[in-house]
């Protein structure tokens, strides 16, 4: 089926039509981080070259992007893929995109609510770039657009799971009281590639003036596996590892005040899974609500500053879980450009109300050219050790980059 | 689809042309401001536009952009992209400005990288515009109820005559203090502008260096732009301008700024 979807993108060229329109575009990017503390290992050293093609027809397009990493730190990174590669039709008031492709919907920066259709690589956890997190997906697209309203389809037939630090991995959490996890069925717990574990579902998004709201559904897979059937044979946790099905409900709004846009997004799932305090018993099914609001403020003077306050609710709580019913997390970013939009200063800052810990990524880019920007920060994780932040406090970090494109 | 108020061109010039001096004695300020705001200049309009920043020592950036935009009475709805430099090539733009001074405008901005449009304030118009000496309150259409408006001389700029208007914001906290700009009175367009700051010194100067009739239009094709104060320059240069292209009312929505692209 993939092969299939990947195909789909070629056959404009394969008939060697004269295309319209070709664009290439790309980037060459390097990336070194060193922890800032003893043993000050590599955190992350990896340089990648992506190009992107663009090939337009009529109402046709065809694009592909193939990226290119030599990871020194993670090794299983190296290598070339094919990110993205898609054909597509638009007319007036319909569009169908087919082939590997991102899917993003819902309204917040830096969390999962209606966000989850392109599962993400948390490799390094956060301390990628959002837009590098994403991991495309194999399916079609429909849009049907009937300005205002937008509504658009979406079917994805290959299940993709997302990525999490392998054993290699510095951001790599160990989680089981020293035992070492041992899966009996890690090369057959993905869903078949069949019709039947396809996922799909929709979105109706309108565009008013002085607001845009939007409703969702999806009926998908886990992006993460559960552990079933566990058992401690000596110093290994043996389990079977699942991916289960769940799907969502969810909300969206965007509303400009002045110098402030308002933003939200909520969505309700059914069927996820909890990790017990006791890690050897079986995880928990438990619907969830998730949701989130947010200030963008751009008060001039090349200044902005978002709030965020995101909410994971756990409904049917029993207190067994390893997981607070109630788990609360807030974001700042703040941003500066200078010289002319020459030099961008970033802060933004996770703090999780919860566990009373944080993560912190500054960073500072400078233009050498419009082609070539130098940039330079730090990471820093800080709090408690039972935090999804806190516990990578060994990993705060010092970074350089480097982004040629072209 | 809401038909538009303006006068056509030949109107415009009749009247001037028959008033002659008894009708120039008899305009003020905002009457002038007026004219020149409903300039005829199409339905719709599409044009490249180059725009090139010279900073003090000489260095050039260029920025390169497509532009559409439409008019629905007093009010306009621009969609614009960004085909230069790489790191914002496909940056997009949609906005829904209106004439009314007291309603914000619609913004929605598309970033390539994140494949994700997203809504932005429609307030930060005194920023630069992508780095350059014009903000975006300066590239948008300001009401002409957003100044008071002054005639306070007439004179021949590059040999055409031109009424000189002084404009003084009613936001006291506006960037500007005032702004003097000639008018040519063929092409009731702009042809220079003197930008004063808040403590009332010098800051901007604009120039109109290429005025031609395209399509029976007045257009400014090149247009320099310097800040004295820090000895900045920028030059709008517009390439394939096109009026009446009959753009449908679809095109300047969310969707086609999803997509990204322009077909």
């Amino acid at each position: 089926m993939k092969k299939f979807f990947l195909l789909c993108a070629f056959i404009p060229s394969l008939c060697g039509y004269a295309y319209s329109d070709v664009k290439v575009m790309g980037n060459a990017d390097t990336y070194h981080a060193v922890q800032v503390k003893d043993p000050y290992a590599y955190m992350s050293s990896r340089t990648s070259a992506r190009v992107d093609a663009q090939f337009t027809m009529d109402d046709t397009l065809a694009f592909i992007s193939i990226k290119g990493e030599k990871n020194n730190v993670v090794e299983t990174e190296t290598g070339v893929e094919v990110r993205e590669a898609y054909a597509e039709y638009v007319s007036e008031h319909f569009e169908l995109r087919g082939g590997r492709q991102l899917i993003i919907w819902g309204k917040a920066d830096g969390f999962q609510i209606t966000d989850i259709i392109c599962p993400k690589d948390y490799t390094e956890f956060l301390a990628r770039d959002f837009d590098e997190m994403r991991i495309a997906v194999d399916g079609m697209k429909a849009g049907i657009n009937f300005d205002p309203v937008i509504i658009q389809l979406v079917w994805l037939p290959v299940f993709q799971p997302a990525e999490f630090p392998g054993e290699e991995s510095p951001w790599r959490v160990e989680q089981y009281d020293g035992n070492r996890l041992s899966v009996r069925n890690y090369d057959a717990c993905e869903p078949e590639h069949n019709i039947k574990n396809s996922e799909g579902g929709g979105r109706i998004s309108v565009n008013l003036p002085g607001i845009d709201f939007g409703f969702s559904y999806f009926y998908t897979w886990s992006d993460s596996p559960s552990l079933h059937n566990r058992g401690l044979t000596g110093t290994d946790l043996e389990a079977d590892m699942e991916y289960h099905r769940l799907s969502f409900y969810g909300a969206e709004f965007s509303i400009p005040a002045g110098d402030f846009v308002l933003r939200g997004e909520s969505a309700f799932y059914t069927n996820c899974y909890y990790e017990q305090d006791n890690y050897t018993e079986e995880p928990l099914k438990k619907n969830n609500v998730k949701g989130l609001a947010g200030v963008d403020w751009t008060p001039g003077g090349n200044w902005t500053v978002s709030v965020q306050v995101y909410e994971d609710y756990i409904c049917g709580y029993v207190k067994d879980l390893q997981q607070s019913q109630n788990s609360v997390v807030s974001t700042l970013r703040i941003e500066k450009k200078l010289f002319r939009e020459q030099f961008t200063l970033t802060t933004m800052l996770f703090y999780g109300f919860n566990d009373r810990d944080c993560f912190d990524r500054t960073s500072a880019d400078f233009a050498l050219s419009d082609a070539l920007h130098v940039l330079a920060g730090f990471d820093i994780f800080a709090g408690s050790e039972d935090g999804d932040y806190g516990r990578y406090s060994d990993n705060s970090e010092v970074w350089g980059r480097m982004k040629y494109s072209f | 689809m809401k038909k538009t108020k303006k006068l056509s061109l030949p109107a415009v010039l009749f009247l001037i042309a028959v008033c002659g001096t008894a009708f120039s004695q008899q305009l003020k300020g905002r009457d002038i401001a007026v004219l020149v705001d409903d300039r005829p200049n199409g339905n719709d309009r599409t044009m490249d536009m180059v725009m090139t920043l010279i900073n003090r020592s000489g260095k050039t950036r260029v920025r390169e952009m497509v532009s559409y935009s439409k008019d629905y009475g007093k009010d306009t709805k621009t969609l614009f992209f960004f085909r230069e430099p790489a790191d914002v090539k496909g940056v997009g733009f949609l906005t829904w400005d209106y004439n009314n001074a007291s309603r914000d405008d619609d913004k929605w901005l598309y970033l390539p990288a994140l494949r994700k449009e997203k809504r932005i304030s429609g307030s930060s118009k005194n920023d630069s515009f992508m780095g350059s000496d014009l903000t975006y309150d300066d590239m948008g259409r300001r009401a002409v109820d957003e100044d008071t408006h002054t005639l306070i001389g007439e004179e021949n700029y590059e040999g055409h005559p031109c009424w000189v208007i002084e404009s003084v914001p009613e936001d006291k906290d506006y960037i500007y203090s005032k702004v003097i700009s000639r008018v040519r009175k063929d092409a009731l367009l702009k042809v220079k502008g003197e930008f004063y700051d808040r403590q009332g010194k010098l800051l901007k100067i604009s120039k109109v260096t290429d005025v031609r009739q395209h399509s029976g239009f007045w257009v400014s094709f090149r247009t320099e732009v310097e800040n004295v104060q820090d000895r900045h320059k920028t030059v709008f240069e517009m390439k394939n301008v096109n009026f009446d292209k009959g753009l449908g009312d679809s095109f300047f929505q969310v969707s086609t700024l999803k997509r990204g692209t322009l077909r």
